[in-house]
C-alpha cells in the first residue's frame, strides 16, 4: 500500500494514480511517510520544486513547466536511503506519477523489513506504576521506543553546528555515523530505534541497549562526577531520586558521538556533533505499568543556542521480548563501504 | 596471566671466582595498550586489600552477589578435560573485536548487577553483557546461538546455580592450564556462584559437551572484591582498533 505523490504536468498539479501524468508515491514498509521533503529537478533548467508529503504519504508538486525533471529524496542520513529517479517526462495537460520507495537504512531487518514492521504498535499493559520494596517506582522493564510520539521542543543550533548536520544529511547514508562501523550511536539514537532494558538496584541502575550502544551505569550512590574524565560513548552518568522521577545527570564524553534529537514530526535531523562539552540531563517517570516518559535535556554552549529538550514516551514491550546480545563486528559487512570521520 | 616477550642477551661474561648481577626485564606482550613497561597493569595483578566481613545480603533474604569482581585464575576441580583440543584462528576473539565467551571472564572483573528477578553480568573486558533471569522461566524452545548463551538460574540455598545453553559455535572454551578447546552448539555449561564473604566470589563451572569431551569436567575460581574505586569502564573494542589488519588468518 505505498502512499502516492501526484503531480501533474502542465501549470498545476493534482492527485490521482493515472499512469500517463507525472506522480509519486513513497512507501516504506507499506506505511504512509508523512513530512518527506520530495524534490522536482528540471533537467535542463536545473530549477527545482519542492513539496512535503501530507499525513496519508501523499504529496503535490506543482506549476513544473514541461521538460525532463528528476525526482529525488534527501532525506538524512539515518532512517531511509536516498530516493532518485531520473528521466521523468511533465507534459503539459497530463499527470505523471512517480512512486517513491523510501527503503529503511538498516539492511539487516529484512528485505521487506517486516521485522521492522513487527515492532510497531504493539499495545502496552495497562495498570499503575510499580514501586520496589524500597518504595521507589520500579522502572524495571524492557522498554520500547515510540519515535512517533517524540517532541522536540527548543532546538536552535549555532550555524556550525546546523551546517555539519545538513552535510551529513546530504551525504545520505551512514558514512561517518558511528553504527555504520559498529561503533556506538551514542544516547540520543537510543530514542530514536532501540528497545531497552533498565535494570533497577537501590544504588545502581543499568541500562542495556537493546541496540548499538554500551551499557550505561547510572550510580545512586550518592558519588560525584570524577574530577577527570574518561571521554566515552556514554559518559558518566549519577542519578537522584525527586519523588518519582529518576534525574539523572551525564558528562564526560567524548566528542565522536552524534546529538540525533528524534522528531515526531518526521523531520530527523541528522546529527549534530557532540563534543566533550556536552551535558544531558534526564527525567525518567514511570508513567504506568506500560509507559516509561523520559524527558532529555542536552546542553552544550558550544553547539546549541540554548538547551533544548525532547520528551518521549516508551512503552512496556509485551513479556516475551528480551534485550539480546549485539555482536555487530560478527558477520559485519558495512564498513568496508564507509568510512568513518569524527 | 601475563605473557612476556623472550629475553636474550648474547656475550656475557663469566669470569671464574666473580659473582656477575645481571637483571632480567621481561616486557609483557598481553596487552599492549597499558605503557610501554606494563606498569598499570602490574598494578592491576598485584594483590589489593579485600575487606574481611559476613556476606551481605539483600532485602529479601538471598545473598548479595553485587560488586565489582576481580579476574581469577580457574583452577580444575576434579579431573582434567579429556578432548581434542583446539587452536583459536589467529583473527578471531578479541583482536576482531569479537566476544571472547563464557570461559574468559578468568582474565577481565566484572560487575554483578543484582535485581530480584534478574541477575546481570558486566564484563570489564570483551564480552556482551550477560542476563541470568531468575523468574524462573525455562530455555527456549529454539536458540539463537549467541556468545554467552541463555541463562537461566535459581537459588540452591545460598547458591546461586545458573545453566547456560544455547551457545555458537564461535568462541573457544579456555581452560587455563588445561588448554583451549571448541565451543559447539551443544555446549551446556552449569555455574554456581557463592559468596563466601565480604569479599570473595567462588564460581564453580562445569562444562559439559559430549561432542568436545568424554564427560563434563569443573573449574574453581575465587574472585575478590575489587577495591572501592574501580568501575567497569566503557569497552568499545572497534574504537581506534590497529589490531585486525595485522592479523589475517587462515
Amino acid at each position: 500500500m505505498p502512499f502516492s505523490v501526484i503531480c501533474r504536468g502542465g501549470d498545476l498539479c493534482r492527485s490521482g494514480l493515472d499512469r500517463r501524468k507525472i506522480l509519486a508515491a513513497v512507501a516504506s514498509n507499506g506505511a504512509a511517510v508523512p513530512n518527506v521533503p520530495v524534490q522536482a529537478t528540471n533537467l535542463d533548467t536545473k530549477e527545482t520544486h519542492k513539496a512535503t508529503s501530507a499525513p496519508d504519504g501523499s504529496y503535490n508538486l506543482s506549476g513544473l513547466p514541461a521538460g525532463t525533471y528528476e525526482i529525488s529524496v534527501e532525506y538524512g542520513s539515518v532512517g531511509f536511503l536516498p530516493f532518485h529517479q531520473s528521466g521523468v517526462p511533465v507534459v503539459g495537460g497530463k499527470t505523471t506519477r512517480v512512486d517513491i520507495r523510501l527503503d529503511v537504512n538498516l539492511n539487516t531487518v529484512g528485505t521487506e523489513q517486516e521485522i521492522l514492521q513487527r515492532l510497531r504498535d504493539k499495545p502496552a499493559p495497562s495498570g499503575p506504576a510499580r514501586h520496589t520494596s524500597e518504595g521507589k517506582p520500579d522502572l524495571s522493564g524492557v522498554w520500547r521506543p515510540n519515535q512517533a510520539k517524540v517532541v522536540v521542543d527548543g532546538l536552535e543550533p549555532l550555524p556550525e553546528a546546523e551546517a555539519v548536520s545538513k552535510q551529513r544529511g546530504k551525504r545520505g547514508r551512514l558514512t561517518d555515523h558511528g553504527p555504520g562501523v559498529c561503533l556506538p550511536g551514542g544516547i540520543s539514537l537510543a530514542s530514536r530505534f532501540s528497545e531497552y532494558r533498565v535494570v533497577q538496584t537501590p544504588t545502581l541502575i543499568v541500562i542495556l541497549d537493546g541496540g548499538f550502544n554500551p551499557d550505561r551505569q547510572i550510580y545512586l550512590d550518592g558519588r560525584r562526577h570524577p574530577k577527570e574524565f574518561n571521554p566515552s560513548w556514554m559518559g558518566h552518568s549519577i542519578g537522584h531520586w525527586e519523588g518519582d522521577t529518576l534525574v539523572v545527570d551525564t558528562v564526560g564524553f567524548n566528542d565522536l558521538g552524534w546529538v540525533q534529537p528524534s522528531d515526531a514530526k518526521g523531520r530527523w535531523p541528522a546529527g549534530f556533533p557532540a563534543t566533550e562539552k556536552l551535558r544531558i540531563s534526564e527525567r525518567f517517570r514511570r508513567l504506568d505499568l506500560g509507559h516509561l516518559e523520559v524527558e532529555t535535556t542536552y546542553d552544550d554552549a558550544s553547539e546549541f543556542k540554548k538547551p533544548f529538550t525532547t520528551r518521549e514516551v516508551r512503552s512496556l514491550a509485551p513479556k516475551d521480548w528480551e534485550v539480546l546480545e549485539y555482536v555487530c563486528n560478527e558477520n559485519e559487512k558495512d564498513a568496508v563501504h564507509t568510512h568513518f570521520e569524527k | 596471566m601475563p605473557r612476556f616477550l623472550a629475553f636474550h642477551q648474547g656475550d656475557v661474561a663469566v669470569a671464574a671466582g666473580k659473582a656477575k648481577g645481571f637483571d632480567i626485564r621481561l616486557d609483557d606482550y598481553s596487552l599492549n595498550t597499558l605503557g610501554a613497561g606494563g606498569e598499570q597493569f602490574v598494578e592491576l595483578i598485584k594483590e589489593q586489600p579485600v575487606p574481611s566481613a559476613p556476606t551481605p545480603r539483600t532485602g529479601d533474604g538471598k545473598p548479595d552477589l553485587s560488586g565489582v569482581w576481580r579476574a581469577a585464575a580457574p583452577k580444575l576441580a576434579g579431573d582434567a578435560p579429556i578432548g581434542e583440543q583446539s587452536r583459536p584462528r589467529p583473527d578471531g576473539g578479541g583482536v576482531a573485536c569479537l566476544p571472547q565467551g563464557i570461559s574468559v571472564p578468568t582474565v577481565t572483573e566484572y560487575r554483578i548487577v543484582q535485581a530480584p528477578n534478574l541477575i546481570v553480568i558486566l564484563d570489564g573486558g570483551w564480552n556482551p553483557a550477560r542476563q541470568i533471569y531468575l523468574d524462573d522461566r525455562g530455555h527456549p524452545k529454539e536458540f539463537n546461538p549467541s556468545w554467552m548463551g541463555h541463562s537461566i538460574g535459581h537459588w540452591e540455598g545460598d547458591t546461586l546455580a545458573v545453566e547456560t545453553a544455547g551457545f555458537n559455535a564461535l568462541a573457544y572454551l579456555v581452560i587455563g592450564p588445561a588448554g583451549v578447546y571448541s565451543q559447539t552448539e551443544k555446549l551446556r555449561v552449569t555455574e554456581r556462584f557463592r559468596r563466601l564473604d565480604l569479599g570473595h566470589l567462588e564460581v564453580l563451572t562445569t562444562y559439559d559437551d559430549p561432542s568436545v569431551f568424554e564427560k563434563p569436567f569443573t573449574t574453581r575460581q575465587v574472585r575478590a572484591l575489587a577495591p572501592k574505586d574501580w568501575e567497569i569502564l566503557e569497552y568499545v573494542c572497534n574504537k581506534n582498533n590497529r589490531d585486525l589488519p595485522h592479523l589475517r588468518g587462515k
